[in-house]
């Protein structure tokens, strides 16, 4: 773990004329030409590359001339020759942003991530359970910003870096780019491929849902950020989350919308519902505090709301903004008409305690701009 | 002046109380920092002595956090302040992080679910292009540069319940 891998080694960046890591340069960066966003899209693609496959899109046992030079000749072979394990949208959308031709290349990053939303769609991924799950780290919790010191081989950065002679022979088959022409045709007729391809493969139904689901996380995920640090400290203390949907339900309305909820931080406590998303309409209903006072009361009588009216209210006002500056629609539930029996709310509620203590981790990916974030000599 | 013999100490004015080690390389250390009076944990990068002193570095490392702090994004590392501290040398203060980033991951792991590299690919490829949108190219992405972190949307965080900003100022 503190031994970087001959292969993560050489990610080094290396000072010199071109600032970058020659074997996730983009061509035309690596060529020392005018780059542009779409340098960022190439990179991302070979990450992306590598995060599938498990292999490097361009390493082997070189210099970083040559990895440069690789870059340079030919896109890696497709990700479906190296990593038949990929979905095949997926495969075609990392394909497209590895195009070696900028003009060819997907545009921007924008159209990546509809590619990607729409790949995941068609595929059927299940993002909401690789958000919550995939985040749990192999090292320990300090790893992120954990430095390994350099070792005596990390160190020597000159560009003129010598081949390892101590670092495994190549798997040529996985690593190496394959033939120029072949590949490039290869390439070619799987772009073809793809884009002949309905947008639409599954029922309109499941798309729907999926897509509503994907909504429903990212949404949850801005307002995570939003609601960062935020509590109300009343006779208990709570936090503030927007819950994703748990899943399918062949219902809709309801259950599939997403209830604004102040958890208590002591295990145990109720969860306060605030609020709900319609995933339909995205029509957004925050509880007034006597909404709340007068839910909360159905269930224990003359019991004292745990949380003050004052921060409440500042709560709800500033919610309200938070949905309205994505163009939301947003009511206000006044005292209300009783729609649910007040035994399945409490059941409801007590199913959401559960799942708060639970439902913590959501995996975010955060790109460090800073190119001297990583330090090198 | 070795890098540790920081820890303990406070820089950028007495600002910062700079915590544990993190991590070291070749111009400097990271370290984990507190916010003196507002009690907010922060990571904290130094550039060693012998480098600060390099106008091209500093010019670089404060080129760098001004276009950090150009974009607001959730995906994208924040940059809280940056400067040059008599002791210290040159300091950025950056969001701090738990979790790993990508190439820890995949030294571990060889590589990520589908699901989780498509996860990733739209988290990155959203920060980037609201980079893109302040004008800002990376042209350094790499899976060291990716960090999958974790947000708790129950964290138990002891920082006061704020009033709210007003609301133009709130996006």
């Amino acid at each position: 773990m503190d031994e970087p891998s001959a292969g993560r080694r050489r990610q080094l960046t290396q000072d010199g004329a071109i600032i970058g890591t020659p074997q996730y340069m983009s061509p035309e960066q690596a060529q020392g030409l005018p780059v542009d966003l779409r340098t960022d899209v190439w990179s991302l693609g070979v990450v992306l590359y590598e995060a599938l496959s498990g292999g490097d899109a361009y390493s082997g046992n070189f210099t970083p001339q040559q990895v440069l030079f690789e870059v340079m000749k030919a896109p890696p072979r497709p990700l479906l020759e190296v990593a038949p394990w990929v979905h095949r949208r997926v495969a075609a959308v990392i394909d497209q942003a590895l195009a070696h031709d900028p003009a060819v290349r997907l545009a921007d990053c924008d159209t990546l991530v509809n590619e990607l939303t729409l790949a995941a769609e068609t595929e059927r991924l299940d993002l909401v359970t690789a958000t919550r799950l995939g985040a749990t780290p192999s090292g320990g919790p300090r790893a992120a910003q954990k430095r390994r010191k350099p070792t005596a081989q990390t160190a020597v950065a000159s560009p003129d870096l010598a081949p390892q002679a101590a670092a495994p022979a190549p798997a040529p088959s996985v690593r190496q780019p394959g033939p120029v022409v072949v590949s490039e045709r290869a390439r070619q007729a799987a772009a073809a491929a793809s884009a002949a391809l309905p947008a639409k493969v599954v029922t309109p139904v499941a798309d729907a849902r999926t897509a509503f689901q994907a909504q429903a996380e990212n949404l949850a995920a801005d307002f995570a950020t939003f609601v960062r640090g935020v509590e109300l400290n009343g006779t208990t203390t709570y936090t503030v989350d927007l819950a994703v949907p748990e899943g399918q339900s062949t219902g809709g309305g309801k259950h599939a919308a997403q209830h604004v909820r102040l958890l208590p931080k002591k295990a145990g406590g109720l969860v306060l519902v605030a609020g709900t998303v319609s995933p339909l309409d995205r029509i957004t209903e925050l509880r007034s505090y006597d909404y709340l006072v007068s839910r909360y009361r159905s269930r224990f009588e003359g019991g004292m709301v745990p949380v003050p009216r004052a921060q409440y209210d500042q709560l709800v006002v500033r919610l309200a903004s938070f949905f309205r500056m994505r163009n939301m629609p947003v009511k206000l539930a006044e005292l209300e008409p009783g729609a649910e029996p007040a035994a399945q709310t409490k059941r409801k509620d007590r199913r959401l305690a559960a799942l708060g203590g639970g439902l913590g981790v959501l995996v975010v990916a955060l790109v460090a701009l800073c190119l001297t974030m990583f330090l090198r000599r | 002046m070795s890098v540790h013999d920081l820890i303990g100490t406070t820089i950028a004015g007495g600002k910062y109380r700079v915590r544990g080690l993190l991590g070291e390389g070749g111009m400097g250390a990271v370290f984990e920092g507190e916010h003196v009076d507002m009690g907010k944990r922060v990571a904290v990068k130094v550039i060693s002595a012998e480098h600060s002193g390099s106008e091209e570095i500093e010019a670089r490392f404060k080129r760098e956090a001004r276009a950090a702090s150009a974009v607001q994004s959730e995906n994208i590392l924040q940059v809280f302040d940056v400067g040059r501290d008599p002791v210290a040398g040159l300091y950025m203060v950056m969001e701090l992080l738990s979790g790993q980033d990508l190439s820890a991951r995949l030294e571990a792991d060889k590589k990520v679910p589908v699901a989780l590299a498509v996860v990733i690919g739209m988290q990155a490829a959203k920060g980037l292009a609201k980079a893109h949108a302040a004008g800002v190219v990376h042209r350094d992405l790499k899976p060291a540069n990716v960090f999958l972190t974790t947000r708790s949307t129950s964290a138990s965080r002891s920082s006061p319940w704020m009033s709210p900003p007003p609301v133009a100022a709130a996006s």
